[in-house]
């Protein structure tokens, strides 16, 4: 899991070379986003907790997940627009 | 002037559905009976667990099982260990004429809390041995109150991940809404040739695409603790992840075209083909063969007890909060889009 992570984070820092790719590599970090939550869940699951607390923490990971999605995509965005503000700059 | 407001009345309405949606309670309900199966006959004991139920503040609970309409039978006796615990003793009538070898019945306890705690095929009753002093009784002897106060249904398995309609489910309804716009952008560019259009057409596809995904991902968190395994390959399940591969199809053809025009042109046409697609694979496919997603086998999807009147108070508003919150992060790309493009033709970026 913790490989998957310096994957995904790897892919933040120098992923992109150019526009084409950058848009491939998005679409591969979602997916290893979505196998690192599945780990994590498969690893931290009882049973018995779950049933003891209405199962409320699925719905507080929901949330948190749906949130910080939003929130990366926002975060690239910001990236690529600074990187177009750069070149926008030097010519 | 620019039209702005649309966008706040996104987060309002989005910081309404995390309040609502979290706030209020659930109804009590009824976790497990044990036993699960019985004989018919008397001094029948049974223990019960609640979920959000008081037991100890009613002087009086009816503790029923219930077979159907007009054969119910109250307990003997009951005796509360706790607001969540009691234990119940039933003199079980032998099962009626005409009945199986062995008949579900629904256990009911009511007050409970703020209502009624109903467990469906509680118990299995076979017919049993020994003489009961128990005699059937039609349900309309007792008045089970209707649950008037605020409130979310109890669902056994859910529980309180029921509240997952107003985040999963929406996140999908959203989608929908954001994609069928990208598809509307796509037929605009092909009537009008004008590239504003097919630049729109894919920032709301990858916006489309990432609620898409985010709608997976919610969705095996939520499968993993109700299903029991986060990827189970139901119908429902594959379908979306058809569906998504088809749209990633979509990113991979228009990075694939160095033509400006060109690429365009086949997005655009491709982008229609692949929203015609989405339709019967998300709410045509899973209908029709068995699925653990609620609609299969012709049922209506969004009924019944799996959405109540009071859940439809946050669902409808959070899939316009949603939806709103997508457009806006899609015209944030679209804009970056646009930018880049005219840059692009001055020969600004290499991008």
């Amino acid at each position: 899991m913790v490989r998957h992570l310096e994957l995904y984070l790897a892919h933040l820092k120098n992923g992109f070379r150019s526009f084409y790719k950058m848009r491939i590599s998005r679409v591969l970090s979602v997916i290893m986003l979505v196998f690192t939550t599945q780990l994590l869940w498969g690893q931290s699951q009882t049973l018995d907790y779950y049933r003891n607390s209405g199962k409320i923490y699925v719905v507080v990971a929901v949330i948190v997940l749906s949130f910080l999605g939003i929130v990366l995509f926002l975060i690239n965005l910001d990236r690529r627009m600074r990187k177009m503000e750069k070149d926008l700059n030097q010519k | 002037m620019r039209l702005e407001w649309w966008k706040y009345l996104g987060i309002a309405i989005l910081l309404y559905t995390l309040l609502f949606g979290m706030l209020v309670p659930l109804g009590p309900g009824i976790v497990e009976a044990s036993p699960s199966q019985t004989n018919t006959g008397p001094g029948r004991e049974f223990e019960v667990w609640g979920y959000n139920t008081r037991f100890s503040q009613f002087e009086k609970l009816n503790v029923v099982l219930k077979l159907d309409d007009n054969h119910c039978v109250l307990a003997r006796e009951y005796q509360v260990i706790s607001d969540y615990r009691l234990k119940a003793i039933f003199d079980l009538p032998a099962l009626p004429e005409g009945a199986r070898s062995s008949e579900f019945a629904t256990l009911i306890i009511y007050p409970a809390g703020t209502g009624t705690a109903i467990l469906p095929s509680a118990v299995s009753m076979k017919e049993g041995y020994g003489d009961s002093s128990g005699a059937w009784v039609p349900e309309s002897q007792f008045a089970f109150d209707r649950n008037t106060s605020l409130h979310f249904p109890y669902r056994n398995i859910l529980m309180e991940s029921i509240r997952n309609t107003y985040f999963h489910v929406a996140l999908w309804f959203a989608m929908m809404f954001i994609l069928g716009a990208s598809m509307v952008y796509s037929i605009r560019y092909l009537r009008s040739g004008l590239l504003d259009w097919d630049l729109k057409a894919n920032a709301y596809a990858q916006v489309g695409i990432l609620i898409g995904c985010l709608g997976i991902t919610t969705g095996m968190i939520w499968a993993a603790n109700t299903w029991g395994k986060a990827w189970s390959w139901d119908i429902k399940q594959t379908m979306a992840a058809v569906a998504m591969l088809i749209y990633l199809a979509y990113f991979v053809l228009r990075s694939s075209i160095e033509d400006q025009e060109k690429r365009a042109r086949t997005g655009a046409a491709y982008n229609i083909f692949a929203f015609a697609t989405l339709i019967p694979l998300l709410y045509v496919v899973p209908r029709l063969v068995d699925s653990l997603h609620p609609g299969s086998g012709g049922n209506p999807a969004m009924g019944g007890e799996d959405l109540d009147n009071t859940m439809r108070l946050v669902f409808y508003p959070a899939i316009i909060g949603w939806t709103l919150l997508g457009t806006w992060v899609a015209q944030l790309t679209f804009r970056y889009l646009k930018i880049l493009y005219l840059m692009r033709s001055r020969n600004l970026t290499e991008q």
